[in-house]
């Protein structure tokens, strides 16, 4: 039984290229965001789905032409929207052990002085809000977390790094992220975990799933 | 009886073992990485009589050398790199057999840029998350998850039935890329673009008649090899087997699956055409 209605409208579908379309909210809410993780869920089950991924507001299936089609597809996810309107299921709650600052988080005295901020209430900050993960993408395991202290935003660095250590805890825009590997990174570095984003032989693999919510826990 | 194996005596500038790829996990954020001109992996493995899931050895500009451990059929594929097998002329795409002992040299091509060398039962590196193919950035897949290195001995599966082909012509790459357009199309056709230095497996960034936009970032949706994103100075990138999964450049196009070979063939500083695909 649903309780509420939630107020966004129908989404817009999108036709990418041969084989791929795109459902698209317009914006990317909490409710938005859970309601996305279901259906890419369910579509990765539908016949001829390659791959579902849910992004910002968004989420697209890659399709195989020889099984499936633009309108059976269209018609399938028009569906699975309605039918997930309400989200019962309770949320796991994930805690990150976060060493903050020094040589693990480079950027923090940064961060502070863009928001006019001692370090200390920057940790507070950001480990005291309760984070969702939105969506997974870019790298294997990366979750971009909605949730980020008002107080704590600001545009991504100017000058990207071309090597982000693995563990590291970062900000940009509103939203938080941990880096799972080594990897070129833009965001601002304000902590470490030793936590294992993403492992091969876990499953699955990645760590944090659409809807998880996420706390830090200062060390 | 000896081992089942090959060693990589030079490894060359990156050799990879790949295969067709990792698919169905891009929402955890798993590129599909693989070979990338599927339809020269698709021909070795099939002339070395390999199922096509088997995983082979990609080269990048040649300048590799690899000796039997054992007796083995293989077939190179790709770039044509004069290849000699215990110093005699080596035709490539073509099924062929080495006798354990032998030597496979490949140097520089003249004309593209990868090799595919599949050997009858395919690379056994251990299957991670349901491929065999190296995943540069997640460390895994491959051997450890890494390119070769000089010395690496790498096992064999079984042996398998002869293929029911013995030679497949090679395709011809016109540099023209069939597109199906998106919403920056227009600024594509009728330009010649130029495959610039930093290209690479994630993606080939195209240099040439640019217009700069300013749309900006758009909110982060999915991207799949074949996607041509427009950053905003307005210069095309064309994702290739190892993209990131999400993104957030306007979309020019969409290479068309077949024609994505071509361009993982084009080498640095090659002229490169999109028309449209009908």
């Amino acid at each position: 039984m649903a309780f509420f209605m939630p107020k966004f409208g129908p989404p817009n579908y999108r036709r990418v290229g041969a084989s791929a379309i795109v459902l698209d909210c317009g914006e990317s809410t909490g409710a938005i965001q859970s309601r996305l993780g279901r259906i890419a869920h369910d579509g990765r089950a539908w016949r001829g789905v390659r791959e579902a991924v849910a992004a910002a507001g968004n989420l697209t299936l890659l399709f195989d032409r020889t099984s499936t089609d633009f309108d059976t597809l269209e018609a399938q996810l028009d569906a699975a929207w309605t039918r997930e309107a309400e989200d019962t299921a309770a949320a796991r709650v994930v805690e990150i052990p976060v060493c903050y600052g020094g040589g693990d988080g480079p950027d923090l005295e940064d961060v502070a002085a863009a928001c006019a901020l001692a370090c200390e209430e920057v940790i507070a900050l950001h480990a005291r809000a309760q984070y969702t993960v939105a969506f997974v993408g870019f790298l294997p395991g990366f979750a971009y977390l909605d949730g980020l202290d008002a107080r704590l935003q600001q545009p991504r660095r100017a000058q990207p790094r071309t090597r982000v250590p693995r563990g590291s805890v970062a900000v940009a825009g509103n939203q938080s992220a941990i880096y799972p590997f080594d990897s070129p990174g833009g965001w601002h570095l304000i902590g470490r975990t030793d936590l294992a984003m993403f492992d091969p032989r876990r499953e699955p693999a990645a760590l944090l799933q659409p809807g998880d919510r996420v706390r830090f826990i200062p060390q | 009886m000896s081992a089942r194996s090959v060693r990589v005596e030079r490894a060359g500038l990156q050799s990879l073992v790949v295969d067709r790829g990792r698919f169905g996990l891009r929402d955890q954020g798993v590129g599909w990485c693989g070979a990338m001109d599927a339809r020269s992996f698709a021909a070795a493995n099939a002339l070395a009589g390999n199922d096509a899931t088997a995983a082979a050895i990609e080269v990048v500009l040649g300048d590799v050398s690899v000796t039997f451990d054992c007796d083995a059929r293989f077939a190179l594929t790709g770039a044509d790199c004069d290849a000699q097998l215990d110093d005699a002329p080596l035709a490539a795409w073509r099924s062929q057999s080495a006798r354990a002992g032998s030597r496979i040299v490949l140097r520089r091509p003249r004309a593209w840029m990868r090799t595919y060398l599949a050997i009858e039962g395919g690379i056994d590196v251990p299957v991670v998350l349901g491929s065999r193919t190296t995943d540069l950035l997640a460390a895994m897949g491959g051997l450890d998850g890494r390119a070769l290195r000089n010395g690496d001995c790498l096992l064999l599966g079984g042996p398998v039935a002869a293929p029911a082909i013995a030679e497949i012509s090679p395709p011809r790459a016109t540099f023209e890329l069939r597109t199906i357009a998106g919403e920056l199309a227009a600024r594509l056709w009728q330009r010649t673009w130029t495959v610039g230095h930093q290209s690479n497996r994630m993606g080939y960034r195209l240099q040439g008649p640019a217009q700069p936009h300013e749309f900006g970032a758009l909110r982060s949706h999915a991207v799949f090899p074949g996607f041509i994103q427009v950053p905003p100075s307005g210069e095309p990138i064309v994702l290739m087997a190892d993209a990131q999964t999400t993104g957030g450049y306007p979309l020019a196009g969409v290479v068309v699956d077949e024609d994505i070979w071509m361009l993982a063939q084009a080498p640095l500083g090659a002229s490169v055409r999109f028309v449209e695909a009908t």
